[in-house]
């Protein structure tokens, strides 16, 4: 049976030379004291929480990154927990904004996103599909 | 967990709105053409004293389904109005030669803050006013790496 899905959203993956590509977006952040900032993010389907640079710290209001709650979490391909800090955020993609949880966590710092949107209380809001053929992913904010 | 609808802002808004304002504007004519110089766009005094000008703007919205997007934009330079993520890749190079290890914050006139650590940039954008949304991010100092993802597991 063919199933029809309908997407208004366009999700670019970006390539660098002799690297990987990933889908990046540009994601707004609502600050505490309600400025909004857009952050460059990895729409990362294999991510369970949304993961944030520790160094962004202060969007969040904080004094410093690891002052919420501990929570000891596996990175991909890796045998060791890593100790992420659990904090709350205002999240808006495509027009929706989201309070969601987010980690603040040792990220890589020569890497042209800040951090990664995952699943938990996120992509709930949302609907994709992946044309791998021709390096697209499409979206929806009204799945 | 909230969900709630906001409207998006089109392209090139702010210099939209500051275009409509010039024919009501008090500022000197010399003010209006260095605040055009600033935004990048192209202007023409006539002899008779006419302002022209040349800018991006909305030309049809809905064109394409998104589907096409890729295959017709291919090739294209993107300004920084449209899409920053994809004018900050296409920059990458360029940006990296002027402010490598900085972040930087970057509206539709481009770059127009910088500093070595996010706090003070916050505090150097604080003027931008709250219906600007500027672009944020560090611009890496070595070659970008494209390794890791992360897996949260609670």
């Amino acid at each position: 049976m063919a199933t029809a899905k309908s997407f208004e959203h366009l999700i670019r993956f970006y390539n660098v030379p002799g690297g990987g590509r990933l889908p990046l977006v540009t994601a707004g952040l609502v600050q505490p004291n309600g400025n909004r900032v857009a952050l460059p993010l990895v729409f990362d389907t294999g991510a369970s929480t949304t993961t944030l640079r520790a160094d962004l710290f202060p969007l969040l209001g904080l004094n410093q990154w690891d002052q919420g709650q501990r929570v000891d979490t596996l990175t991909a391909g890796g045998t060791n927990p890593v100790a992420v800090y659990r904090y709350q955020a205002r999240i808006e993609l495509f027009g929706k904004i989201v309070d969601c949880p987010v980690h603040l966590a040792q990220l890589p710092r020569n890497a042209p996103y800040v951090g990664l949107l995952g699943r938990e209380a996120f992509f709930d809001e949302f609907g994709f599909g992946f044309w791998e053929s021709t390096g697209e992913l499409f979206a929806t904010a009204a799945p | 967990m909230e969900a709630v609808q906001v409207r998006s802002t089109s392209v090139g808004e702010p210099v939209k709105r500051f275009l409509e304002s010039i024919p009501t504007s008090s500022l000197d004519p010399q003010d209006v053409v260095e605040k055009l110089n600033s935004l990048d766009i192209e202007w023409w005094i006539t002899d008779s004293g006419d302002l022209f000008i040349r800018y991006w703007q909305l030309g049809a919205e809905d064109l394409m389904p998104v589907e096409r997007v890729g295959e017709v934009r291919a090739g294209k330079m993107p300004p920084p109005q449209a899409d920053k993520l994809e004018w900050v890749s296409q920059q990458l190079n360029t940006l990296r030669a002027a402010y490598a290890g900085q972040w930087v914050a970057i509206t539709d006139q481009g770059v127009v803050a910088s500093a070595p650590d996010l706090a003070q940039l916050l505090t150097e954008i604080e003027g931008l006013g709250s219906d600007v949304e500027p672009f944020v991010t560090q611009i890496p100092e070595e070659a970008p790496i494209w390794s890791m993802t992360f897996h949260g597991d609670r």
